[in-house]
């Protein structure tokens, strides 16, 4: 009290008189004095404000005051005020923004006004308690716990509040008036907005590991793993090779069907020399050498198509490399070559071109032999001789001679990429194999896609464009061996006509 | 359920007399339809649902269970489009328990988190519900750092440890090994589960005011994933013993600028810049010309979003319309496009997405809104070797529906 006196003496002695005492103050509270830019510490001891001054609250900061008149003013956190005299002694509290806490018992006839950006409010009863809230564009709030206020808006409407009630104001002038929420209501309230952000924070953890899952998925379809056949049934495939020994190596596309299970198309050769470890080299040759011999030549190999319990194996021993466009067959000269390592057919005509031919052949249905050939050195594939009586790789007697077969391709789809190659053989047995260009999400390519291609090099050229289905049947099998695989595969290694 | 969430916390030594809680929660009703290059799909329906019953377990505690449910039938654009499946359902439940621990006097919050997050997807006619073969199951622990800086600004640090697990998903190699065994249909050491996954993810963000007219928000989360069955692939084609591991990160940074012109008519513009990376020791090999792909799993993707929203009528029940537009730009450095025959061109593999977006809210009453929001996207890309994955495409979706929140 005494400390009180001496203050109010001083400021009496000091300047103008005082419109409020800055009673308590903790946190961040400073003080910006009329006439002053600076804003600076209230300081811990009380303090006398003048009409004029400004006072502001930092985060988690709250300050108290005593106005002329007796009425008390509790400022929040992150608050700005100024003070001004009002008409008849009275105190203007400016509310720039935050919150502020009227109460007064005895106002003694001072009127006091706390005049936000979009209304005013005024005390109209001898004891009275409130509070003013400015938030973002100056909106407002006021609510009164206790007492009568009035509060007006910058258009000039107002209205009367009393116990329990609440108004909003912004821009647009006062909205209807509420009850206000009990003490316990707005913790709950506060408390479930504070919920709602966390619960928006959680779900914000979640995003990245999203995108990684969604990454994840991006490869394995741009990686052709996860497929769709023509049907509209997933399946999945991985190509990989096989390094089986250090001069041979083993491509495999492995299919993976509900129900179905495994299926793969495997390529298996041997070369009369080691491999390097990089076998894009390798590849590079497998159609055939341009101008001069390949470094290693392939002397056995074997395809198979297999469904894990019916396959077809093609087979071929005593390989070795003739320049085909230089030999005695005029016949067989080659004019296009698939080049694996630029993806494209080039033409070869005229030029050196070293091929693959082997000494004997053949290809077994389910370890059946169907037809075959053998020869020694064979210089063009017309110096084969087809076997008859005896395997062609074992040499082994036959229990019957091979009958004799028929082949032909059809096209059964014309607005289809389909073409279904068929070998029809005397004993009655046959083997069918269903070519189809695959589009994305299942179903046939058009045939206007092919541009009306039927055969090589041109049909081949068009089945690079797309997911590729060979289907295969044969007499012998329980059920048809379906795989995707990539129809380069099939062209580098001679399984696809 | 109520009595038994108590008691729990009753034994959990947590103080009674503090204890409330407060159920948060939404439920979002959507029916649309997405069409892809031109086919168009069936109207079909989204339906998310959360609910949380929000603890306060005192002054300084609080605990937020929360549960998760969504189905997506329509398919939205921010999914990974060019998978160009004919089916694509998605469904997806997660829950999960977020503590908060602050002082009220403090600027300071913690909030330790688990969950467990699970994705089905059906891709094709035949798969069924937790048969797809990108199903998968996150568990996820960690907890994150708030630093409340200017309320309601903060900054905010997270780090998690995770565990992805796609129990559907198990490499064909290894089946073939045990399958075909004694032939040569599969490389030693091969994995089962290679896309399973556990790493680390660390998140920093945070917002505040740029002057008395605008606010930024800036994200970064960097995801450490390794692949404890997945072996690195050499450039013979061959497994290695070393297992795969990535660095995924995605950063954003954006600036929102409010604008009011009364109290009845406000606006906020946003333009956002982002960029998501990954860089993987995972080599690629294309079995098909026996060709090496060093850092086939790494690619850079910057995007831009500059938005608009128009802002009508009452602060607390607005209607909202807003409108975006998307551009993104990703490249795999060394990855070559080919043309469409899968021939090499040389350079950098580039694909290029524009995004529009119109949305629509409109509140009912105090709880209901009417939504419809309309996102075209379209893509293109020098990567013209497309059977498998599409990466030029145009695509659609709209949709129209309820939102209910609580």
């Amino acid at each position: 009290m005494r400390r009180f006196l001496l203050i109010a003496v001083a400021a009496a002695l000091a300047g103008p008189a005082s419109a409020a005492v800055l009673r308590q103050a903790s946190g961040l509270v400073q003080v910006r004095l009329a006439g002053s830019d600076r804003w600076r510490p209230a300081g811990r001891e009380a303090r006398a404000l003048s009409a004029g001054d400004a006072l502001r609250t930092g985060f988690n900061a709250r300050a108290a005051l005593e106005l002329d008149g007796g009425a008390a003013l509790e400022l929040g956190a992150n608050t700005q005020m100024s003070l001004d005299a009002g008409v008849r002694g009275g105190t203007i509290v400016n509310l720039l923004f935050g919150s502020a806490r009227v109460s007064a018992r005895a106002l003694g006839g001072r009127p006091l006004e706390v005049r936000t950006p979009t209304a005013t409010g005024r005390t109209r009863s001898e004891a009275a308690a409130w509070r003013a809230l400015v938030g973002g564009g100056g909106n407002s709030v006021f609510e009164i716990e206790s007492g009568l206020v009035a509060v007006e808006d910058s258009r000039g409407a107002s209205l009367r509040l009393r116990d329990g009630e609440r108004v909003e104001a912004d821009l647009a002038g006062l909205h209807e008036p509420e009850t206000v929420p009990t003490p316990a209501r707005a913790r709950r309230e506060d408390f479930a907005g504070r919920m709602r952000r966390e619960l928006a924070l959680d779900r914000e953890t979640d995003a990245p590991q999203r995108l990684v899952a969604g990454e994840v998925r991006r490869t394995e379809y741009e990686l052709g793993r996860a497929l769709t056949d023509a049907a509209g049934l997933r399946v999945r495939a991985e190509e990989f090779v096989v390094r089986t020994g250090p001069a041979s190596f083993s491509i495999v596309a492995l299919n993976g069907r509900r129900g179905t299970g495994l299926s793969y198309f495997s390529w298996s050769g041997t070369f009369d020399r080691a491999l390097p470890v990089n076998l894009s080299g390798v590849f590079a040759i497998l159609p055939g050498s341009v101008d001069a011999p390949a470094p290693w030549t392939l002397t056995s190999y074997a395809a198979a198509r297999s469904n894990g319990s019916d396959a077809l194996v093609v087979r071929g021993v005593g390989g070795h490399q003739v320049d085909l466009n230089h030999n005695a067959d005029p016949t067989d000269d080659v004019s296009v070559l698939f080049d694996p390592a630029t993806g494209v057919f080039a033409g070869v005509a005229g030029r050196a071109v070293y091929k693959t031919l082997f000494d004997g052949s053949g290809v077994y249905a389910d370890g059946v032999l169907k037809r075959g050939w053998t020869g020694t050195n064979i210089q063009s594939q017309a110096d084969a001789v087809a076997a008859l009586a005896n395997d062609p790789l074992s040499g082994a007697a036959l229990t019957a001679p091979l009958p004799v077969f028929t082949s032909n391709s059809t096209f059964p789809d014309a607005a289809a990429a389909r073409r279904i190659d068929y070998e029809s053989y005397g004993d009655g047995t046959s083997i069918a194999t269903d070519n189809r260009a695959v589009a994305p999400g299942g179903g046939v390519v058009s045939g206007a896609a092919f541009g009306g291609a039927t055969s090589a090099p041109a049909f081949q050229s068009a089945l690079l464009r797309s997911a590729f289905e060979t289907t295969t049947s044969a007499s012998e099998f329980r059920r048809a061996v379906d795989v995707m695989v990539s129809p380069r595969m099939l062209i580098e290694t001679g399984g696809l006509p | 359920m109520r009595r038994a969430l108590l008691a729990a916390l009753l034994l959990s030594g947590a103080p009674a007399r503090a204890l409330e809680w407060v159920p948060i929660g939404g439920i979002g009703a959507l029916g649309g339809l997405h069409t892809f290059d031109g086919s168009r799909g069936s109207f079909t329906g989204n339906l998310d649902a959360t609910f949380a019953p929000a603890l306060r377990l005192s002054d300084s505690w609080a605990a937020l269970p929360s549960a998760r449910a969504e189905f997506e039938g329509t398919r939205r654009l921010a999914d990974v489009l060019g998978t160009a499946t004919p089916v694509q359902q998605r469904a997806e439940g997660r829950v999960g328990v977020r503590g908060v621990y602050g002082d009220p006097s403090s600027r300071w919050r913690l909030k330790p988190g688990i969950s467990y997050d699970a994705e089905l997807l059906k891709e094709t006619k035949d798969e069924d519900w937790g048969r797809g073969l990108f199903d998968h199951q996150r568990l996820t622990v960690g907890g994150e750092v708030e630093l409340l800086t200017d309320e309601p600004h903060s900054a905010r640090f997270g780090a998690d440890w995770f565990k992805v697990l796609y129990p559907n998903y198990t490499t064909l190699e290894s089946m073939a090994a045990y399958q075909f065994r004694g032939q040569s249909l599969s490389r030693e050491l091969v994995g089962e589960h290679a896309l399973d996954r556990e790493g680390y993810q660390f998140s920093l963000a945070g917002d505040g005011a740029l002057g008395p007219r605008a606010v930024w928000e800036g994200r970064t989360a960097v995801v450490w994933s390794t692949f404890p069955n997945q072996r690195i692939v050499d450039e013979g084609g061959q497994l290695t013993s070393d297992n795969r591991e990535d660095v995924f990160v995605d950063a954003s940074l954006a600036l929102r600028m409010p604008h009011e012109w009364n109290a009845d008519r406000r606006a906020l513009a946003g333009f956002e810049l982002g960029l998501t990376a990954n860089s993987s020791n995972q080599n690629g090999y294309d079995a098909t010309r026996g060709r090496f792909q060093p850092g086939f799993y790494d690619f850079t993707e910057w995007r831009a979003v500059p938005s608009a929203t128009l802002i009508l009528g009452p602060v607390r029940r607005p209607v909202r319309v807003t409108a975006t537009l998307g551009w993104k730009r990703r490249e795999y450095p060394h990855r070559s496009p080919q043309d469409s025959g899968g021939a090499d061109r040389g350079g950098a593999l580039v694909s290029t997405e524009w995004t529009g977006g119109l949305s629509l809210s409109y509140p009912m009453t105090k709880r209901l809104s009417l939504a419809f929001e309309l996102d075209r996207a379209s893509a293109s890309s020098n990567q013209d070797f497309q059977p498998f994955y599409r990466y030029s495409y145009q695509a659609t979706t709209a949709l129209a529906g309820v939102r209910w929140d609580w």
